[in-house]
C-alpha cells in the first residue's frame, strides 16, 4: 500500500507532469507495436484467406486425386470403381475466367449431384441449394449448358441476377453464360471472398476445352474405410504423375510457397519495434539520471532498494503496455491499408487470385501476445535504468551530486562486447537457410545492430572530437551545442542509437530494393527484346489455365510485318513440394531474336542449340537456389508419357517471380504434351515496322479472338510498376521506423533541455538571447541527428549487404547486383536530418522560454 | 408399374413443367403392339423417358435368419435437346434405392443415390442387362444376374438365376395405366429368381438363399390426373405360382379401373388380370412415427378366377423409405408373408409390397 502511494507520488505524478515526453514515449512504442499488429493482421487476413479458401474449396474431402500439371483422363473413374466401396467421389474441373468487370476468378466445374457431401452451396434464402431450388431451376442448372452459379456479392458487383446473361472470357474466347443461380456466400462460395464461380462439370469440360478430362477427383471416405489401405491401393494403381493430396498437403504447399514472404514481412515489422523499445529505455534512463539525487534522498528516508528499482521497472512496463494498447488500436487502422498492399503483393507474386481479406473475429491470442510483448519489452528496456537507479550508494550520490557521464570503464566493456559481436555476425551470415528461411541472416542483422548500438558512444566520441578541432571556426551557439552534446552524450547516445537503427533500416532496405530494381531493369533491358507480347485476354497473373488457341497463334505469326513469333506454354506443376512452372519455350526463335542471361555466361544460341530436339531443360535461378538444382543435374518431370528425366542444361536469371520455372524446348513440349496452345507469344517485327501500327493490324486480324497485345515499352513499364507495387509494404514499414526514431530525438532533446534549465538560465544571465538559445538547441538536435545518420548509414550499408547476399537470396533465390541508390539515400537522409531539426524545435522553444530567475532559484 | 408411384410426384410435375417451357423432346410413348425381344429389352431404352430395374427378394440364412432386400435403379430422361460433347452432360438422371430388412432382427436400413450418366459413375448398357450407380450394380452374365450393393456396412452380393423366363405384363405389349393412348408402360418381370449369395448387416456377414423378383419397366408419360398412389404386390407362392397385382387409388376415392395384375403359372404362362378380377382389402394399418402416414400392413387379397383367397402381412412394420436425397418421395416397400387358399389348397409364400401416396407430399427436390 505504501509502495503504491509512493509509486503514485513519485512515478505517476512525474509522468503526468511531463505529458509531452510521456506521450512521445508511448507513441514510439505504439507505432512499433501497431506495425507488428498490422502486419500480423494483414498477413493473417490476406494470406490466411488464400489457404482458408483452399480449405473451403477442398470441402470435406479426405484427399484429392490430381494429375501433376496434367488433367486426369475421365476414364480413370471407371478404373477406380472399387473406390465407391470406400466412400464418395466427386469429379472437378478447375479453371479461371475473366468476368465482365475484368476480375479474373477461379471457376469450378462440379457435378452438382455428386458434390453435395463435399461442399455446401446455400441458395439466396438460406436453404441448401439442392433442397431449395425448384425442380425446374435445378434441372436447368444440370441440363442446360453454360449456367453459372454466382455468389451473392459477385452477382451484386456485376449487377446480374438469376437468369441474366453474362459474357465471360476463357482463354482467347468470349463465351456467353447465363446466371443459373445466385448462392449465398457461405460454404464453398465463401472461398476467395466470394470471388469465384461454379458451373456444371459438363459445361466446364466444354468451356475449358477439357473434354474427356478431369482436373481432380475428390474422395470422401466412408466411416468404415481404412484411409491408409485406400491410399496404398490408389498409389499402386495410379500412374506416378498422379498424386494423392490430403487437404493439409495442399494448404501446406501454399504455406510453404508464401512462407519466405510472410517471414520477411514479419521480421521487418519487428525491426520497427526495436526502435520503439529503445525509446522506453531512453525515457527511463533520462528519468533515472535526472532524479538520482531524489532517489538518494528517498533511500536515506528508508525506501528499500528493490522498491525503488521496482517502481522504475513498473513504470517501464506500464509505458510498454500503454504503447501496446495504443498500438493495437492504431494497428487496426494501419491494417486496412496494409491488407491491401499485402494482398496485392501476394496476388501478383504468387496466387494470381484477387485475395479478399477474410472477415474474421479479432485474433485475441495475438492481441494478448502484443500486450504481453509490450509489457515485457518495456520491462526489459527499463531494467538497466532501474538497476542503475539504485546502483550507487545514496551517500555517494548526495555528496557528488549529478553524475552526467558514466565512468569510462562502463564504455570499455560496451566497446569490447560491441567489437566481439561483429565477427559473430559475419559468421552467422554465412549460415545456410533453416527450412528455407534466412534465420542466420536475420540473426546477423540483429547482432550487427546490437554491436553498432554498443559501439555508438565510441563512434560518437570519435566524430565529436574530430568536430571539436574545428570548433574555433564555428559560432558560439554551435560551440555550446557541441560542448553540450559531448557532455550529455550518455543520454543522447540512446536517441542517436534509435535514429541510427531507423536510418540503417532505411538505408539497408532502400539499397536492397534499389539494387533489386536496377537488377530487374537491366535484366528487362537485356531479355525483354521482342517488339510485341501477346497473351489471352482471360489470363490473370500467374495463371496458366488460359492459353491462346493455335489458330490465334497462327494468325499472329502469319501476319505481314511479323518476322517471327516465339511461343511459350507454361503449366503449374508441383516440384519438390512447391508449385513451379513447367514450360515449353521456342528456343529456335529465342536464339535468333531473343536473349536469356545464363549463370555460366553462355550465349543464348549456344544453350538453345543444346536444348532443341533433346530432353534437356533450363531452370530459373530461384528454383536452382531454393531447390538446389544445378546445371548437369537430372530432374524428373511429369509428362503425359509418365515421369521422365531431363538434364538441366543451364540456369538462367529470372526476376519475374520467385516461383521456379523449368523450360524445355517448345518442340519437345509439344511432342510430349500434344498441346499446340501458347500461354504467351513474343512477337518480333520485320525491321522498319512501327510496333503500334502492327499491333493494331494484329488486333484487327484476330477477328474476335480475345487477345491482349502489349508493346515492349509498355510491358517494361508494367513490370516495373508491379515491382514498385510489391515493395510498397516495405516502404511503409520504413517510414514508420523513421517516424519512431524522430519521436525519439524530440523526446531526448526535450528531456535534456528540461534537465539543463539551470544551465540555460545561466546562459541567459550571461547574455544569451532567446534566439541564440533556440539556435543552440537546434544545433544540438541537428548534431545528434547527424551522429545518428552517419552511424546509421554505416550500419545500413552492412545491412544492405546482408539483405542482398543472404536474406533475399536465401528467401527468394535472386542474385542482385548491388547498387547504391545514392540519390534516394541522399534524399532520404536529408529528410531525416530535417525531421531531426524539426524534432529539435520543441526543445528549442522550451529552451527559449525558460524563465531564468525561477530556474536559477530552483537550482 | 410400381415405381411410377415413387416417381410420379416429382417427375411428372417436373416433366410437365418442362413440357410447358421447352419443346417436349421426342420421347416414344408406350403403345400397343410393342414386340419384346430379349436380351435387347433387358437393356436401356433411352428413347423412353422413364425406366427402372427393380429387384426385391426374400432371403434366409442357414441359421434361419430371414431378410428382405430391395435394389432399384431408375433412369429419368431429361431434356434431350441439349447437344454437348461432354460425357457428363446430364441427359438422364439415375436415382437408386437400396434397402435391407433384417426381419428377425427387426431392423430396416435404406440408402439412396442420385447421379447423372457419367463415366464410371452411373449408366445402363443398351442391348443387355447391365445397370450401375456408383458401387451398386445389376448385370446379367451367362444366365445369372449378379446384384451388388453396399452402403455404410450394409451390403448384398447375390446371384439371381431365373427359373422362369420373363413374363410380359398387360396386353399387346403394354401395361395400360390411363385411358388415353400412351398412358402406359412396357413392363415385364422375372417372377422367380433363385437367389444365393451373401448379405451384410449389423456388423455380420450372412450366407443367404431365397427368391427374388425383378421388374423392368419403361415408359414416357403414363399417369393421369387424379391418380394419387398405389398398392403393388409381388407374391411368390410355394405352389410355383406367382401373382403381381397393383391398384391405383384415385383422389376422389376408390380404385382406378386401370388397376391390373398378372398371374404366372408354374409353366411360366402369364394370365392378365383386370381390376374387376381381383380385390385388395386393407385389414390393419401401421402409423409411421417418422411421417405420420398410416400404411395398411395386413391385406386380404382375393382373385376369384384363381380361387385364391389370401392374407398378406408385413414381416416388419417399419419398412418406410424417405428418399430425401434422390427422389424426394416417401413410400413403404417391404417384405411380406402370404398364406391362404389357392384352388382349394393351403398355400403360403413370400413377397414384396409397395405402397405409395400415403404420406403427405413433401417438397420434391428434383
Amino acid at each position: 500500500m505504501k509502495w503504491i502511494l509512493l509509486f503514485h507520488r513519485y512515478i505517476l505524478r512525474d509522468l503526468w507532469s511531463k505529458p509531452v515526453r510521456t506521450l512521445l514515449t508511448i507513441s514510439g512504442v505504439a507505432l512499433g507495436m501497431s506495425v507488428v499488429w498490422a502486419v500480423h493482421l494483414s498477413n493473417q487476413r490476406s494470406i490466411g484467406s488464400f489457404t482458408e479458401s483452399l480449405e473451403l474449396i477442398n470441402g470435406q474431402a479426405d484427399f484429392q486425386i490430381r494429375g501433376n500439371g496434367l488433367a486426369l483422363p475421365e476414364d480413370l473413374l471407371e478404373e477406380l470403381s472399387w473406390l465407391w466401396q470406400e466412400g464418395e467421389l466427386s469429379a472437378v474441373i478447375e479453371g479461371r475466367i475473366k468476368l465482365p468487370n475484368r476480375l479474373s476468378v477461379p471457376a469450378y466445374g462440379i457435378d452438382l449431384l455428386a458434390d453435395a457431401p463435399f461442399r455446401r452451396y446455400v441458395a439466396g434464402d438460406g436453404r441448401e441449394i439442392l433442397e431449395h431450388l425448384t425442380e425446374a431451376d435445378f434441372l436447368g442448372l444440370l441440363s442446360q449448358p453454360n449456367q453459372l452459379l454466382l455468389p451473392e456479392g459477385l452477382a451484386r458487383q456485376l449487377g446480374v441476377g438469376s437468369g441474366d446473361r453474362i459474357e465471360v472470357l476463357i482463354g482467347d474466347r468470349q463465351v456467353p453464360f447465363q446466371v443459373g443461380a445466385v448462392v449465398r456466400q457461405t460454404g464453398a462460395a465463401e472461398a476467395f471472398g466470394g470471388n469465384l464461380v461454379f458451373l456444371d462439370i459438363a459445361s466446364a469440360q466444354v468451356a475449358f476445352e477439357r473434354l474427356g478430362r478431369l482436373d481432380r477427383i475428390d474422395v470422401l471416405l466412408g466411416e468404415g474405410a481404412n484411409p491408409e489401405m485406400v491410399r496404398r491401393r490408389l498409389e499402386e494403381q495410379l500412374p506416378e504423375t498422379v498424386a494423392l493430396w490430403r487437404p493439409q498437403d495442399l494448404t501446406a504447399q501454399s504455406r510453404r510457397m508464401l512462407r519466405a514472404f510472410r517471414f520477411n514481412l514479419g521480421a521487418l515489422s519487428y525491426l520497427a519495434l526495436i526502435v520503439g523499445v529503445i525509446l522506453v529505455y531512453n525515457t527511463l534512463n533520462i528519468a533515472v539520471v535526472r532524479r538520482q539525487s531524489e532517489i538518494a534522498a528517498l533511500r536515506t528516508l528508508g525506501a528499500g532498494r528493490w522498491s525503488i528499482a521496482g517502481m522504475f521497472l513498473v513504470e517501464a512496463m506500464g509505458l510498454g503496455l500503454a504503447g501496446a494498447v495504443v498500438g493495437l488500436l492504431l494497428g487496426g487502422v494501419l491494417a486496412q491499408g496494409a491488407e491491401l498492399l499485402v494482398g496485392r503483393t501476394v496476388e501478383t507474386l504468387y496466387t494470381g487470385i484477387d485475395l479478399v481479406p477474410l472477415e474474421r473475429p479479432a485474433d485475441w491470442q495475438f492481441a494478448a501476445f502484443v500486450l504481453l510483448l509490450g509489457t515485457v519489452l518495456g520491462g526489459v528496456s527499463g531494467s538497466y535504468p532501474a538497476w542503475r537507479a539504485t546502483a550507487r550508494a545514496p551517500v555517494e550520490v548526495l555528496r557528488e551530486g549529478f553524475l552526467l557521464i558514466p565512468r569510462r570503464k562502463d564504455y570499455r566493456w560496451q566497446t569490447a562486447l560491441g567489437s566481439a559481436l561483429l565477427p559473430l555476425a559475419a559468421l552467422l551470415s554465412l549460415a545456410s537457410p533453416v527450412a528455407g528461411l534466412p534465420l542466420g541472416g536475420y540473426l546477423a542483422a540483429l547482432l550487427l545492430m546490437a554491436s553498432f548500438a554498443l559501439l555508438a558512444p565510441l563512434m560518437a566520441r570519435l566524430i565529436l572530437s574530430v568536430m571539436a578541432r574545428w570548433q574555433s571556426r564555428a559560432s558560439v551557439e554551435a560551440r555550446l551545442a557541441l560542448q553540450s552534446v559531448r557532455g550529455g552524450l550518455s543520454r543522447l547516445v540512446v536517441a542517436m542509437v534509435s535514429l541510427m537503427i531507423a536510418v540503417a533500416m532505411l538505408v539497408g532496405v532502400a539499397s536492397m530494393v534499389g539494387s533489386f530494381r536496377q537488377t530487374v531493369q537491366t535484366w528487362l533491358d537485356q531479355t525483354l527484346v521482342a517488339d510485341l507480347y501477346a497473351r489471352a485476354a482471360a489470363a490473370g497473373s500467374n495463371d496458366w489455365t488460359n492459353p491462346m488457341s493455335s489458330q490465334s497463334v497462327q494468325k499472329l505469326a502469319s501476319a505481314p510485318g511479323v518476322e517471327a513469333v516465339g511461343r511459350f506454354r507454361g503449366r503449374q506443376i508441383s516440384f519438390g513440394g512447391l508449385p513451379v512452372t513447367l514450360a515449353g519455350g521456342e528456343f529456335e526463335v529465342l536464339a535468333r531474336y531473343g536473349r536469356l542471361l545464363f549463370y555460366d555466361g553462355r550465349s543464348t544460341p549456344e544453350v538453345a542449340a543444346a536444348l532443341i530436339g533433346s530432353r534437356k531443360v533450363i531452370v530459373s535461378e530461384p528454383l536452382a537456389l531454393r531447390q538446389q538444382v544445378a546445371a548437369g543435374d537430372r530432374i524428373w518431370l511429369p509428362t503425359p508419357r509418365g515421369s521422365l528425366d531431363f538434364q538441366v542444361e543451364a540456369v538462367y536469371y529470372d526476376y519475374s517471380s520467385d516461383r521456379g520455372v523449368i523450360v524445355m524446348d517448345y518442340g519437345t513440349y509439344q511432342r510430349l504434351f500434344d498441346d499446340p496452345t501458347a500461354s504467351s507469344l513474343s512477337i518480333y517485327l520485320r525491321s522498319g515496322q512501327d510496333p503500334e501500327t502492327v499491333r493494331q493490324e494484329l488486333l484487327a486480324r484476330l477477328e474476335g479472338a480475345q487477345i491482349q497485345i502489349t508493346a515492349n515499352r509498355q510491358l517494361r513499364r508494367q513490370a516495373l510498376r508491379i515491382f514498385d507495387q510489391t515493395f510498397q509494404v516495405t516502404y511503409a514499414l520504413e517510414v514508420i521506423a523513421i517516424l519512431v526514431a524522430v519521436l525519439g530525438i524530440t523526446n531526448t532533446l526535450g528531456a535534456l533541455i528540461l534537465e539543463r534549465q539551470g544551465e540555460v538560465a545561466l546562459l541567459r544571465f550571461l547574455g544569451a538571447d532567446r534566439r541564440q538559445l533556440r539556435r543552440m538547441a537546434l544545433f544540438e538536435s541537428g548534431l545528434t541527428g547527424l551522429l545518428g545518420i552517419v552511424a546509421g548509414i554505416a550500419l545500413g550499408l552492412l545491412l544492405a549487404l546482408l539483405l542482398i547476399y543472404v536474406i533475399n537470396r536465401q528467401s527468394f533465390g535472386w542474385t542482385l547486383q548491388p547498387e547504391l541508390p545514392l540519390l534516394t539515400l541522399a534524399g532520404a537522409c536529408s529528410l531525416v536530418f530535417l525531421s531531426t531539426l524539426v524534432a529539435g524545435f520543441y526543445p528549442a522553444v522550451l529552451a527559449a522560454t525558460t524563465d531564468p530567475i525561477r530556474s536559477l532559484r530552483a537550482e | 408399374m410400381k415405381p411410377l408411384g415413387i416417381l410420379r410426384f416429382r417427375l411428372l410435375t417436373i416433366l410437365s413443367l418442362f413440357c410447358l417451357v421447352f419443346a417436349w423432346p421426342e420421347y416414344r410413348l408406350a403403345l400397343p403392339g410393342y414386340q419384346f425381344e430379349f436380351p435387347r429389352d433387358h437393356g436401356n431404352h433411352p428413347d423412353f423417358k422413364l425406366e427402372w430395374w427393380y429387384f426385391t427378394g426374400s432371403l434366409e440364412s442357414p441359421e434361419g435368419r430371414r431378410f428382405g432386400y430391395e435394389l432399384t435403379f431408375f433412369r429419368v430422361g431429361l431434356e434431350e435437346a441439349v447437344q454437348s460433347a461432354s460425357r457428363w452432360q446430364a441427359r438422364d438422371l439415375y436415382p437408386a434405392h437400396f434397402a435391407v430388412s433384417d426381419l428377425d432382427g427387426g431392423e430396416f436400413h435404406y440408402f439412396e443415390k442420385l447421379n447423372r450418366t457419367s463415366p464410371g459413375i452411373a449408366g445402363a448398357a443398351q442391348g443387355r442387362l447391365a445397370v450401375w450407380n456408383e458401387n451398386w450394380s445389376a448385370r446379367l452374365e451367362e444366365g445369372t444376374i449378379r446384384l451388388q450393393a453396399s452402403a455404410d456396412g450394409v451390403a448384398v452380393d447375390l446371384h439371381l438365376a431365373p427359373s422362369k423366363p420373363p413374363v410380359i405384363h398387360g396386353k399387346d405389349g403394354v401395361s395400360q395405366k390411363g385411358s388415353q393412348p400412351g398412358r402406359a408402360s412396357h413392363y415385364y418381370s422375372f417372377t422367380r429368381l433363385q437367389t444365393s449369395g451373401s448379405l451384410r448387416t449389423g456388423g455380420r456377414q450372412w450366407v443367404v438363399e431365397g427368391l427374388s423378383w425383378m421388374d423392368h419397366e419403361f415408359a414416357t408419360n403414363q399417369l393421369e390426373e387424379g391418380q394419387i398412389g398405389w398398392d403393388w404386390f409381388s407374391l411368390q407362392m410355394d405352389n410355383e405360382e406367382e401373382l403381381m397385382l397393383f391398384q391405383i387409388r384415385r383422389s376422389e376415392g376408390g380404385v382406378d379401373p386401370h388397376s391390373a395384375g398378372t398371374a404366372v403359372s408354374p409353366d411360366a404362362a402369364g394370365q392378365h388380370l383386370t381390376s374387376r378380377e381381383f380385390s385388395l382389402q386393407p385389414l390393419e394399418s401401421w402409423k409411421s412415427p417418422h411421417t405420420g402416414a398410416a400404411y395398411p400392413t395386413r391385406w386380404r387379397v382375393s382373385v376369384p378366377s384363381l380361387e385364391a383367397d389370401l392374407v398378406v402381412w408385413a414381416l416388419l412394420d417399419d419398412q418406410e423409405l424417405r428418399t430425401k436425397r434422390s427422389t424426394g418421395v416417401v413410400y413403404w416397400e417391404g417384405a411380406v408373408e402370404v398364406r391362404g387358399r389357392w384352388r382349394g389348397r393351403d398355400v403360403s409364400g413370400k413377397g414384396y409390397l409397395e405402397m405409395t401416396g400415403y404420406a403427405k407430399e413433401f417438397r420434391p427436390r428434383i
